[in-house]
C-alpha cells in the first residue's frame, strides 16, 4: 500500500466513470422500451450499468493487491498527438506537404534522435512517398499546397 | 459424394478468382507488405492490417480480402523473422519461437532456422486450409439453423473467451470488450432510428469508423508507446552458405511439425484461444516428448519449428469461425471481418453459399499466397535482414504520415482524423493504466451485431428472457461462457499479491 496512484486504481475510476456518463445518459435521454421491445436506451444503460460494476470491483480489488504505479511517456505522448493535431488543422488549408512537414517535425521531437534539418529531409521523403501512391497511385483528389482560409 | 462434389465445385469456384491476374497481383501485394510490415520493429499484424485497410476500399470485395489475408499471414511470418534474429518478438506467439530460435541465431544457424520455420510453416498452413476446406462448408451448413437467440450466445462466449486471454485480467479483458460495445452504439439505432450518443456531430449518424478507431487505437497509440522504447536490431550476417539445413534439422523437423500443425488446427478453431496458446502448448509438448528436453533453450531446431508450425496452422484455421459464423477470434480477425463488412457483405453461413466466389477464393488464395510467402522468404532473407536494421526514429513518422493519409483519404473528411487521434489518446491512456486495447475492437465490430440479435431475440420470444437459456445450443453455449467467467474470476480471486508484484 506504498502509493495511492496506481495502474488497476486509475483503470477503475475512468470505467466508472465511462459506465455512469453512458447509463445515466442512456436512462434520461433515450426510451428503454420494454423487454419485448427494447428501446434504444436499453442497451448503452445496461452496458454503463457493467462498466461502473466492472471498474467499482477493479477498483475496489486494487485496495488488496500490490500494483504498479503507471508510467506515461508523457514527451512522447504530447509531441505525437501534436503532430497528428497539427496535421488535421492543415491537411484541407495548406495542403497535403505542409500538413506531412508539421506533423513529420513535431513528431520526431519525441525523441532526440533526429536533428530538425533531419526532420526536413525526412518530411520530404515521406511527402514524396505520399505523392506517390495516395495522388499518383490511388488518385486521391486532395490538394498538394494549397491557401484555402 | 454428395459433400465432395460440392467441394470440388467450390475449387473450380475459388481456383477461377484466386487466379486471375489482379487477384494474384493483390495477393501478392497482401503477402509482400504484410511480410515488410512484420520485419519492420514495431509494428504487428494487427498495427499492419490497421494502416493498410483503406487500400482495401477501392478494390473488390474478394480482391480485398484475399489482399488483407495475405497482409494478415504475411506479417506472422515476416514477425518471426524478427524474433528469430533480433530476439524481438512482434507478437506473444512469436516469442516462443524466440526462445530457441535466437539462439540459434547467435549460434550462426540463424539461416537454418529461418529455412525450417518457413518450411514447417508452408506445411502447416496446406493443412491448415485443407481443414478449413473440408470443414466451412459442413459448419456453415449447420450455423444456417442458427437464430438470432444461438448468434448472440455464440458471440457472448467468442467475446469471454478472447476477453479471458487478452491480458492478465478477465474482469479487465470484459470490460475492454463492454467499452468496445458502448463505441459501438454510437450512431442512429437501427430499430427506431434515434439517433444515439451522437451530440448533433452529423459525421456520427452512420456510426464511429472502423478505420478511424483502428488506426488510432493500435496505429497512433502503438507508435506513442514505442517511440521511445523500440531498438532496432543488431544483427549478426546471415550468409546464404548457412542456410542449408543439414539432414540432422531435416528429420528431427518432420514430427515436431506435424505435432505443432495438429495443436495449432486443433486450438486455432477456438474463438478467443487462437494461436497464442497453440504456440505455448506445442513448444511445451515438444519439450515433454524430447530425449533431451535440456537441449530446448539453448537452439534446438524443434523448439523453433513446432511453434511456427502451430502458429500458421493456427492462424489458417481461425478463419473457419471468422468466415461461416462471423465470430472473429482475435482482433485481427476482427478487423478483417470488418472489411467485409464494409463491403456490405454480412461474414455468416449465408455468405459461403450466397458468395462462393468470395469464400472459395479467398480459400483457394492461401494455397498462392503460401507458395509466394515460400518464395519471397528463403531466396531475398538478406534484404529483409537489413530492413530490421531500419531506426525505429526513421519509422514511426511514417507510420503516422500512413494513418493520418489514409484515415482522411477514406471520405475525405477531417472528422475522421479527429476520431482517430481521440482512439489514439484515449487508447494510449488504456495501456499506461493496464487495460488491454485488443478486446476493444472485437466488443466494436461485434457489438453493433450483438444488440440486433439480442434485441431480436427478445422480440421472437415475447420479452422472456429464458429464450437464451431455453434453447439448447444457446444454454450450453452461455453456460460454457459463464464457465469462463467463473474461471477468471476465480483465478484472479487466487493470485496472490506477491504473484503479482514479482510478474
Amino acid at each position: 500500500m506504498s502509493r495511492l496512484v496506481t495502474s488497476d486504481r486509475l483503470a477503475g475510476l475512468i470505467l466508472i466513470g465511462i459506465g455512469l456518463f453512458a447509463a445515466i445518459y442512456s436512462a434520461t435521454s433515450y426510451r428503454l422500451g420494454s423487454l419485448n421491445q427494447l428501446g434504444p436506451g436499453m442497451v448503452p444503460l445496461l452496458l454503463g450499468l457493467i462498466l461502473s460494476g466492472g471498474g467499482a470491483a477493479l477498483l475496489l480489488m486494487s485496495f488488496f493487491q500490490n500494483d504498479e504505479a503507471p508510467q506515461p511517456d508523457l514527451r512522447a505522448a504530447i509531441f505525437i498527438i501534436m503532430g497528428t493535431v497539427l496535421f488535421a488543422l492543415t491537411i484541407e488549408r495548406l495542403g497535403m506537404l505542409v500538413a506531412i512537414a508539421l506533423m513529420t517535425v513535431t513528431a520526431t521531437r519525441a525523441d532526440s534522435k533526429l536533428t530538425l534539418s533531419g526532420a526536413l529531409v525526412l518530411s520530404a521523403v515521406l511527402g514524396g512517398i505520399a505523392f506517390l501512391i495516395f495522388r499518383a497511385g490511388l488518385g486521391l483528389p486532395f490538394p498538394i499546397v494549397g491557401w484555402n482560409f | 459424394m454428395d459433400g465432395f462434389a460440392s467441394l470440388l465445385s467450390g475449387v473450380g469456384i475459388g481456383l477461377a478468382t484466386a487466379l486471375t491476374p489482379e487477384n494474384l497481383l493483390f495477393c501478392f501485394i497482401g503477402v509482400f507488405l504484410g511480410t515488410l510490415m512484420g520485419v519492420l520493429p514495431g509494428i504487428g499484424a494487427l498495427t499492419a492490417i490497421a494502416m493498410l485497410m483503406p487500400m482495401s476500399f477501392y478494390l473488390d470485395p474478394a480482391t480485398a480480402l484475399i489482399m488483407m489475408a495475405g497482409i494478415y499471414y504475411g506479417s506472422s511470418f515476416g514477425g518471426s523473422t524478427a524474433s528469430i534474429l533480433i530476439n524481438v518478438p512482434g507478437t506473444p506467439g512469436a516469442a516462443v519461437v524466440c526462445l530457441d530460435g535466437y539462439p540459434m541465431a547467435r549460434q550462426g544457424r540463424a539461416g537454418v532456422a529461418l529455412v525450417l520455420a518457413a518450411l514447417a510453416s508452408f506445411f502447416a498452413g496446406c493443412v491448415g486450409i485443407l481443414i478449413m476446406m473440408i470443414f466451412s462448408p459442413l459448419i456453415a451448413s449447420v450455423a444456417l439453423e442458427f437464430g438470432a437467440t444461438e448468434y448472440f450466445a455464440l458471440m457472448s462466449l467468442g467475446l469471454i473467451a478472447a476477453a479471458a486471454v487478452s491480458g492478465n485480467s478477465i474482469l479487465k479483458g470484459t470490460m475492454m470488450v463492454a467499452l468496445g460495445m458502448f463505441a459501438s452504439v454510437v450512431g442512429m439505432d437501427i430499430y427506431t432510428a434515434v439517433p444515439r450518443f451522437t451530440f448533433g456531430v452529423p459525421e456520427f449518424f452512420e456510426g464511429i469508423g472502423l478505420v478511424p478507431m483502428a488506426m488510432g487505437l493500435f496505429g497512433i497509440s502503438e507508435v506513442i508507446a514505442s517511440a521511445r522504447t523500440v531498438q532496432h536490431g543488431q544483427v549478426r550476417k546471415v550468409d546464404l552458405k548457412s542456410m542449408f539445413p543439414t539432414r540432422e534439422d531435416m528429420s528431427r523437423s518432420v514430427m515436431p511439425a506435424v505435432r505443432g500443425t495438429a495443436v495449432g488446427s486443433f486450438f486455432g478453431i477456438i474463438p478467443g484461444i487462437g494461436s497464442t496458446v497453440a504456440c505455448f502448448l506445442s513448444y511445451s509438448l515438444e519439450k515433454k516428448v524430447a530425449k533431451h528436453p535440456e537441449r530446448f533453450g539453448h537452439g534446438a531446431v524443434e523448439g523453433v519449428v513446432a511453434p511456427e508450425a502451430s502458429n500458421n496452422a493456427a492462424d489458417q484455421v481461425s478463419f473457419i469461425p471468422t468466415l461461416t459464423l462471423g465470430i472473429p477470434g482475435s482482433a485481427t480477425m476482427a478487423l478483417i471481418l470488418g472489411v467485409l463488412m464494409i463491403h456490405g457483405i454480412t461474414p455468416g453461413p449465408a455468405m459461403v453459399t450466397n458468395n462462393p466466389e468470395i469464400f472459395w477464393g479467398l480459400v483457394m488464395s492461401f494455397w498462392v499466397g503460401n507458395l509466394m510467402l515460400l518464395l519471397l522468404n528463403i531466396p531475398f532473407v538478406g534484404i529483409w535482414v537489413r530492413l530490421l536494421q531500419i531506426p525505429y526514429h526513421y519509422l514511426y513518422p511514417a507510420i503516422l504520415m500512413f494513418v493520418c493519409i489514409g484515415v482522411y483519404a477514406i471520405n475525405l473528411s477531417v472528422v475522421d482524423i479527429w476520431t482517430a487521434i481521440a482512439f489514439g489518446l484515449l487508447g494510449y491512456v488504456m495501456r499506461v493504466v493496464g487495460l488491454p486495447i485488443a478486446p476493444m475492437l472485437l466488443g466494436f465490430i461485434l457489438g453493433g451485431l450483438m444488440e440486433e440479435h439480442f434485441r431480436r431475440a427478445l422480440v421472437l420470444s415475447g420479452g422472456d428472457m429464458m429464450t437464451f437459456v431455453e434453447r439448447p445450443l444457446s444454454g450450453v453455449t452461455l453456460g460454457l461462457a459463464g464457465l469462463v467467467l467463473l474461471y477468471g474470476v476465480i483465478a484472479a480471486m487466487r493470485r496472490k499479491p506477491a504473484i503479482s508484484a514479482s510478474a
